[in-house]
Parts: structure tokens; sequence; C-alpha cells
């Protein structure tokens, strides 16, 4: 069983916690479901929300047009961005005109799923995407290297880390006893509570 | 905007100025005045650095007007980087400055007889052109401290620093911003050295009594200008992304998509992206009592630009653009957005086009010059550039002759000027616009205004294999009118997505210009201009086969995705067939 940490904070220091979403956390997968379904099942993401903010999305490192069409899978990695500039940027946009541009790195049907044994996916959100459903994600609870956590927390500015509340497994914790007990562990489970602004 | 201002730097006695009338190139502005007078005034064959070469610098048709985003300037020369014709162009408050003084180009031509090195100042009372070789060897934030002593820092600054002295083909021109720094540059193609071939270290504009260029149809106009900018902050990419994040949003995203050259362009994939990207570059920025936020110009609506400050919360630099962060960063194997962010400021002072010192530099650590990820080595070796040593003197030269120097195969160029932050292997369309371009690699040859808006070209069938031709085609066209309107290129994603804002746009320079601007006119302007390059290129000896990526990116699989460019070259020689 992995520790379980939470940390409450201020709503306007949800920030100071979306590096970890840039380079991904895990998230537990019930059974394989398309794109569509994990975003509004798993993510709790309205369609309309998914329709006009997640322009660009990636599925394994490879973009995704049809979100019905491609399916996440245990070890599955699923990447979201809004709409980014630059040719570039407009290629990788979700059936956009220049998405023939990428065709070479599109995911198609076909390709071998990915399957690992603990049916985790792993969640990257970028930019605009992590500020607005970053919290409801790290609020639901999301799987991390200890370490990983450790070096957000160590790394927190003086004028941010006392507003912030540390409980390891339900006990109040410092941040000095947080990185003490977790410093022998490999992975934690980690929510992130809003308290107010 | 109805006069040409020449300047001999050649003529006997000293240099001589002409003021003339806009004759055969009225109607031109930004990309499309220089491309034109050089095409037509330069001899191809001439050496870049010669008095037969010309600097063209024009502003945009728009500048110095009250148009939003209208800030661009051109740069053009026959370059020493690739022996082409160049246009390379820069935001910052040259532009509208330029423009309300009523000038639509400045032409340097001829060359010194003597060493001498000279400042140019034109204000509304006329132009003067003095000698003052106090100012030898100044990088160009000390530069500015100089013209800011002489002259106050309402003016704006056009200037090279010691690598355009020192006539290296990854010189850049730099341009101030609206704090009088030194930090938007043409850099693309070497025109710093062309403008150190001509001996002028700096050019101090001063409009003051000058007002905004009128519109013929100023309601119509205010109108228009009013719904653009509207529509511009409206947009996601526009109105959000870019302004929280800057250009350097799009590291993340590359990167997941195995599209980010990394180690010299061997992989696809950085480990150390994130802690480069632009949502850590914006909270590292905020943290530091910088700002994410700002414009480079004045009448800057997207304000993509920042304030990066160092440790102590004192300015270091802009906020670095994502072109650095990938050329310093991924490219080099670091991810420690201090270092990147020192190395941004040293160019701008130095006076180096980014890109090409970042694909330089990525090929001297492949030489084993420096280990990928050796920050210190990074840069010791853009410090070397600048004292102008033996090795610095290779490593201004550029990627292709730092590879032939050291022996490298793996040289990511094209016609001699390397390639921006994107493998073409994992977006194939952009590699056949970076190979058929006639400015060499260039990731802004082909933008994002779309097809379907322009009209460009007729429609495309995205399945057909000769989609990724036809849309490179029209993207180029559509990107060469762009840059002859003085708008930011950034402007792209809300006309892409926003038909009426595209309307707007074309409004805003229809009641600008006094006549109805349609998008077939905006087709032919693009491809006049692209014909001026293509004509002068042929002249000066490119064939098709200029026309073509390094051989390695057809042979060597490039991870995580394992792909090779695989745009056959008789298709690549049907993207200029209209």
């Amino acid at each position: 069983m992995q520790p379980q940490v939470s940390i409450r904070l201020p709503g306007r220091l949800f920030p100071v916690f979306h590096p970890l979403l840039y380079s991904g956390v895990e998230m537990p997968i019930p059974a394989n479901c398309s794109v569509k379904e994990f975003l509004c099942r798993q993510l709790n993401l309205e369609l309309v929300y998914i329709e006009n903010r997640i322009q660009t999305i990636f599925l394994n490192g490879r973009a995704v047009d049809d979100l019905e069409q491609a399916m996440v899978t245990a070890g599955s990695t699923l990447a979201l961005s809004a709409a980014m500039p630059g040719l570039v940027g407009a290629c990788f946009r979700r059936s956009g005109t220049y998405s023939l541009f990428r065709s070479n790195v599109t995911f198609q049907e076909g390709l071998p799923p990915k399957t690992d044994d603990q049916g985790r996916v792993t969640v990257k959100l970028f930019n605009l995407i992590a500020g607005e459903a970053g919290p409801a994600i790290l609020e639901k609870g999301v799987y991390l290297p200890a370490q990983t956590l450790l070096e957000r927390v160590q790394t927190l500015s003086p004028r941010v880390a006392p507003d912030l509340e540390f409980h390891l497994n339900d006990e109040p914790v410092t941040a000095l006893e947080l990185s003490a007990r977790l410093s022998k562990k490999t992975e934690v489970l980690l929510r992130v509570l809003g308290t107010g602004t | 905007m109805d006069k040409i201002l020449r300047i001999d730097m050649g003529a006997a006695g000293g240099p001589q100025m002409k003021v003339e009338a806009l004759g055969g190139y009225a109607g031109m502005g930004g990309r499309g005045m220089t491309s034109a007078v050089i095409s037509k005034e330069v001899p191809p064959l001439c050496h870049p650095l010669s008095a037969e070469n010309k600097l063209v610098i024009a502003p945009g048709l728009l500048s110095g007007s009250a148009a939003a985003q209208s800030g661009r300037i051109s740069v053009g020369c026959k370059s020493p980087l690739t022996g082409g014709i160049k246009e390379s162009n820069s935001g910052g408050q040259a532009s509208q400055v330029l423009g309300r003084l009523g000038y639509a180009a400045i032409i340097l031509e001829g060359k010194p007889a003597k060493d001498d090195l000279y400042k140019i100042i034109i204000n509304q009372s006329g132009v003067q052109v003095l000698a003052d070789n106090s100012l030898k060897g100044l990088g160009n934030y000390a530069l500015m401290d100089r013209i800011k002593a002489d002259h106050g820092d309402k003016v704006a600054c056009i200037s090279i620093g010691p690598a355009g002295e020192m006539k290296m083909p990854a010189a850049s021109v730099a341009f101030t911003d609206m704090e009088f720094r030194p930090t938007r540059h043409a850099g693309r193609g070497g025109p710093g050295a062309v403008m150190g071939s001509k001996g002028v270290k700096v050019i101090v504009l001063d409009d003051a009594g000058c007002k905004l260029r009128p519109p013929k149809d100023p309601e119509k106009f205010k109108e228009a200008n009013k719904r653009f900018a509207q529509g511009l902050k409206k947009h996601a990419v526009t109105g959000q992304g870019l302004p929280s994040f800057g250009t350097n949003v799009l590291t993340n995203i590359i990167n997941e998509a195995g599209a980010l050259p990394t180690n010299n362009f061997t992989s696809g994939r950085f480990s150390g992206a994130a802690k480069i990207s632009g949502e850590t570059y914006a909270e590292l920025e905020k943290s530091r009592g910088g700002n994410p936020t700002h414009g480079c110009h004045r009448g800057c609506v997207i304000q993509c630009s920042g304030i990066f400050n160092d440790k102590n919360g004192n300015y270091l630099t802009k906020q670095p653009e994502y072109e650095t962060v990938w050329a310093h960063g991924s490219n080099c194997g670091i991810d420690d957005p201090d270092v990147i962010a020192q190395i941004d400021r040293l160019e701008d002072d130095l006076g180096l086009d980014t890109i090409e010192m970042g694909a330089t530099i990525g090929v001297a650590m492949e030489a084993g010059l420096a280990k990928f990820g050796d920050s210190e080595a990074a840069i010791r070796l853009v410090k070397e550039v600048g004292q102008g040593t033996p090795l610095g003197r290779i490593l201004g030269s550029g990627a292709e002759i730092t590879g032939k120097v050291f022996g490298v195969v793996r040289v990511p160029t094209v016609k001699g000027q390397a390639m921006p932050a994107y493998d073409p292997r994992a977006v194939q369309g952009i590699g056949v616009t970076y190979a058929t371009s006639p400015m060499g690699a260039d990731h802004t040859a082909g933008y994002a205004v779309t097809a379907n808006v322009l009209g460009v070209g007729g429609s495309v069938n995205p399945l057909s294999a000769e989609g990724q031709i036809e849309l490179s085609r029209n993207l180029q066209i559509a990107t060469a009118a762009i840059d002859a309107t003085g708008y930011c290129l950034f402007i792209a994603f809300a006309i892409l997505d926003q038909p009426d804002t595209f309307q707007d746009m074309l409004d805003v320079i229809g009641a600008f210009i006094g006549q109805e601007l349609t998008a077939a006119g905006v087709t032919e302007l693009g491809k006049k201009i692209l014909s001026f390059e293509r004509d002068f290129n042929a002249r000066a000896g490119f064939t098709s086969k200029q026309d073509r990526l390094p051989g390695y990116f057809k042979e060597e699989a490039l991870p995580p995705h394992n792909v090779v460019f695989k745009v056959a070259d008789q298709d690549l020689d049907q993207v200029f067939n209209w």
C-alpha cells in the first residue's frame, strides 16, 4: 500500500503543483475505453469543455483526431493541451487543416496497445488545461514517484510554504517530516485539496 | 511612408544621403519592399559583404499607424549565410517609429573605404551620418546606454553588436523594445554582417513631433481595427495561451509529439523539457518579480513576450522565445532555465541569431568540443564568438561551416541556414517548407494562415499525396503577403479560426490604403514576393538541388516514433509550380 499524502492549500496556490501535471501523474483506469470516455468519466470533464478547449491531445506521443476511436489502455500516456501557436502548433490540433503535416505521428487504430499490470494511465496536463482541469484531478488523487513529490515540496518558495498543510496517512506532518518519512518510499498517492482562496 | 532614404556609405568624401520617391516600389512594404529592392538592384552573384550588396530596412505597410499588431519590420540583403536572398523580420519599436517618420525604406549601399564606424540619426528635421569610432566593440546593451545618454530613451534604435562588426554570418540586427532594450532581432541569415560591412553601428530613429499615419477612411479603419483587436483577445491562442506563457508554451507539446530536436537532432524527446517549458518559465518569472505577459512594441494586443529576472530579482533578459529555449535547451541537452536565459542575454548583446547559434553549438557538441548538457561549455562557446577567437569565428559562421571544420555529418541546415525547433521527420509538412523556402530552413516561411480563408491555390484535399506540397505552397504565399503588411504573424491563429477576424484584418488594410482588399489580392502579393525571391536565387546559382533536406533526414530514424522524412524530391519540386 502506498503512503497517502494530502496537501491542503489556498486555491490560488494550486499552480505550485502544476509541474507535477506537466511531467505526468498516474491515474487508475478500470477498463480499456475511448479517449472521450476517459476524459468524461475518469477526469470528469464536460463534453463542451473537451470539444472547445482541449484542442490538442496526444496518446502515447501521437496526435489524436478522433476521440471515440482512439483507445486508452493500461500503460497509456494521455497528454492534454489547449490550442497551440505556430504552424506546428496548428498541425497538432485535432482534425485541423494542417493535420496532414504530422501524419507520421498521428494516432492510428491498429497500433499495438500499451499494457501495464497496474491498470493505470499517465496523464499530463499542459498550459491552460493544467490550471483549469488540474485542481479537480489533484483533488481526486494521483499516483507519482515519492521523489518527484519531495523535489517539488523542497523547491517551494518560502513565501508559499507556510500556507501549505501536509498530512501523511491522515496524520499532520511538517514538510521536513514528510521528506524524512518518504525518503525511502517509491510511490505515493497524492491528493491536493483547495481550501478557499 | 512616401519616401525612401538611400545612404551610400562608400561615396567619395564620406557617406552621401538621398531621399527619393517610391517610384516603382509604391505599394510595397516590409518583405515586399526588401525583396523587390534586393531582386532588382543587387547583383545576385556579388559577395554579400561587398559594396554591391545592399541592406534594406523596411517597415510594414501599416506600420506607424494605429493598426494593432502592425509593428514588424523587415531587413533584406543578399545573405552571407545562405548566398541567396534574405528577408529577416523583427518586432520592437523601430517599425512604428520609422513609419511615422515617413520612410518606406532605408537602403544602405556601398562600403566605406576606411574602417570608420558610423551612427545614423534620423528625425523630423532630416538625416545625419556621423563617424563615431568610440562605439567600436560595444555590445548592444552598452551601446544603448550610450545612445540613451545622448538621445534619451524615447528614440528607437537599430544596431549591431560585436558579431556584426566582425561580419559573422550568424550576426543579427537588433531593435529596441518598449523599455529601450535591444531584445528584438532580425536574426536569420546574417543581416548584421551586412550592416557591419556598411560600417553602420546604429541607426537612431527619433519620431518626436511626428503623428500617427492617417488612414484614408478613418471611421472604417477605427471600427475595423477595434473589431480586429477584440478578435485577437477572444481567441484562446492570441488571447490566453501566448499572453500567459509566450511562444515557449510549445516546448511541452512538441516534446510530447516526439518532434523536439534534442542533442543535435538525434532524438525528438528531451527528458528535461518540462523544466524549461513556457509554463515553468512563467511561474519562475512571476516568482522573481518579472512578468510573463509583455509586448515587444506599443500597440501589441497579444503580449507574447515577457521579462526574465535573475535569482536576485534583477532584470536579465526578455522572456526567452521557444526557439531560444529549444536551441540552447534540448538541442544542447541543457535543462536549466537560468542558463538558457543567460545565453539569450549574451546573444542579444553580441548580436547573434539564436537559432543559428543553438544549432551550431549542437553541432560543436557532436564534434566533441563539449558534452551535451554541459551548461558552462555552452556559455563559454557563445562568449568565444563575442571575443572573436579563432574558434569563435568558426562558430559565428554558423552550423554548416562549423560542421565542415570539425567533420560532422549530422548538420541540420538547408541552403546553409540552420533548421529551427521542429524536427521535419516528425512534422513532414514543415520539412517541405524548410526545404523549399527561398530563405533556407525557416519556420516562419509557412505559417498557419489557413489556405481556406485566404482561398489560396484552391481547395486542398488533405488525403491526397500532393496535400503537403499544396499546403506548404499556400502557406508560403500567405506568409509572404502578411510579412509585407507589418502584421505580426501571430495574428494567424485568430484569422485561422475566426473568419470575422480575417475580414476585419482585410477591412483594416482596406480602410488604411483606401481601397478594398480581397483575399485574391493578398494571394497575388504573396506570389509576387516569392517570385522576386526565387528569381534572385536562380540568378545566384540556386537550383532544385538546394531545395532539399540533408540526406540523413531520409535515412536516420528519429526516436521515439522512429520516423524518417519521406517526401519525394519530385514532389518538393512542385511547391512553386503555381
